[in-house]
């Protein structure tokens, strides 16, 4: 067994070959995507230009239901808070989050945190 | 985005030349190439391709800032353990051909560059879990493929060795650096 010049020049054309194809096999693949590496985490900005301070009407609900909590009201505080599935759940009044007349700037980033203490 | 493409291929280039550097380095020294010279020198070559592939692998992830590599993650400072597994891979890839070339210049003896070179599988075995607990693609069927593949290789070789090499173990080992 011998390792001739051209068995090397062979090896790393089969090198580079390989990893040109698995480049753009990749890259036009589905799997091409991003998805394995954890994504920086974004707090999307409270929109202060759409609500009135004091109202209570601004917290964002991720469940897309605006009437979510048995009074209808995001601004109610009792102490119970969405999931975001549209369902009320109690929460510990100690662990909420600010109560709040200032709810114009409450963001809930993720689905299972305390929205805005609504009932 | 072609960045990204780019250090997940060059990762797959790079662990598979590293599974057949494993995989020869273990047949060269169970003298299953007569002469070795050659064989050494196949090696070698297979571990350079190894060394160009991780280079590839480390400034397509510098440069692409969505992996949030920096500097400090080849030296181990990272919160990700798998990271830091890559980061001692690295480094071993470099020690290995470097121990080589101090055992070139008889700065080392044989028997310490000996021992130095049993990181090789140290190297290759801290590689595979870097790609499988940090590789994006290790769900893919692809991936699993090469990595029972190199496991299956690297292991058949291994064995291999332990078997054949029982009766033959004596100290006129042919040295890959003597070999050259």
């Amino acid at each position: 067994m011998t390792t001739s010049l051209r068995t090397r020049i062979a090896t790393a054309a089969a090198a580079v070959a390989s990893l040109v194809a698995l480049t753009f096999a990749i890259d036009s693949s589905a799997s091409g995507s991003r998805g394995g590496v954890a994504a920086p985490t974004t707090v999307v900005p409270p929109a202060t230009s759409s609500s009135t301070p004091g109202d209570g009407s601004s917290s964002i609900d991720p469940s897309g239901d605006s009437s979510s909590g048995s009074s209808g009201s995001s601004s109610d505080q009792s102490g119970s808070s969405s999931d975001g599935s549209g369902d009320v759940v109690p929460v510990d009044p100690s662990q909420s989050q600010q109560p709040s007349q200032d709810q114009g700037s409450s963001v809930d980033p993720g689905f299972g945190a305390p929205s805005s203490g609504t009932s | 985005m072609l960045l990204w493409s780019l250090a997940r291929a060059s990762a797959f280039v790079a662990f598979g030349a590293y599974t057949g550097v494993v995989v020869w380095g273990i047949l060269v020294a169970g003298k299953a190439f007569r002469p070795a010279a050659p064989a050494v020198a196949f090696h070698r070559l297979l571990g350079s391709i190894g060394m160009v592939a991780i280079a590839v692998h480390v400034t397509t992830l510098l440069l692409d800032s969505y992996a949030h590599i920096t500097i400090g993650s080849l030296f181990g400072l990272g919160p990700h353990l798998s990271v830091t597994l890559g980061a001692i891979a690295f480094w071993l890839a470099i020690g290995l051909p470097l121990s080589f070339r101090l055992r070139q210049a008889k700065f080392i003896s044989y028997r310490v560059w000996r021992k130095i070179h049993w990181a090789g599988y140290v190297t290759w075995v801290v590689m595979l879990l870097h790609g499988f607990f940090n590789g994006t693609d290790t769900g893919s069927p692809y991936a699993a493929a090469l990595y029972a593949g190199s496991v299956a290789l690297v292991g058949t070789a291994v064995l291999w060795r332990h078997f054949d090499d029982e009766p033959a173990s004596s100290p006129a080992r042919t040295s890959p650096a003597r070999a050259e």
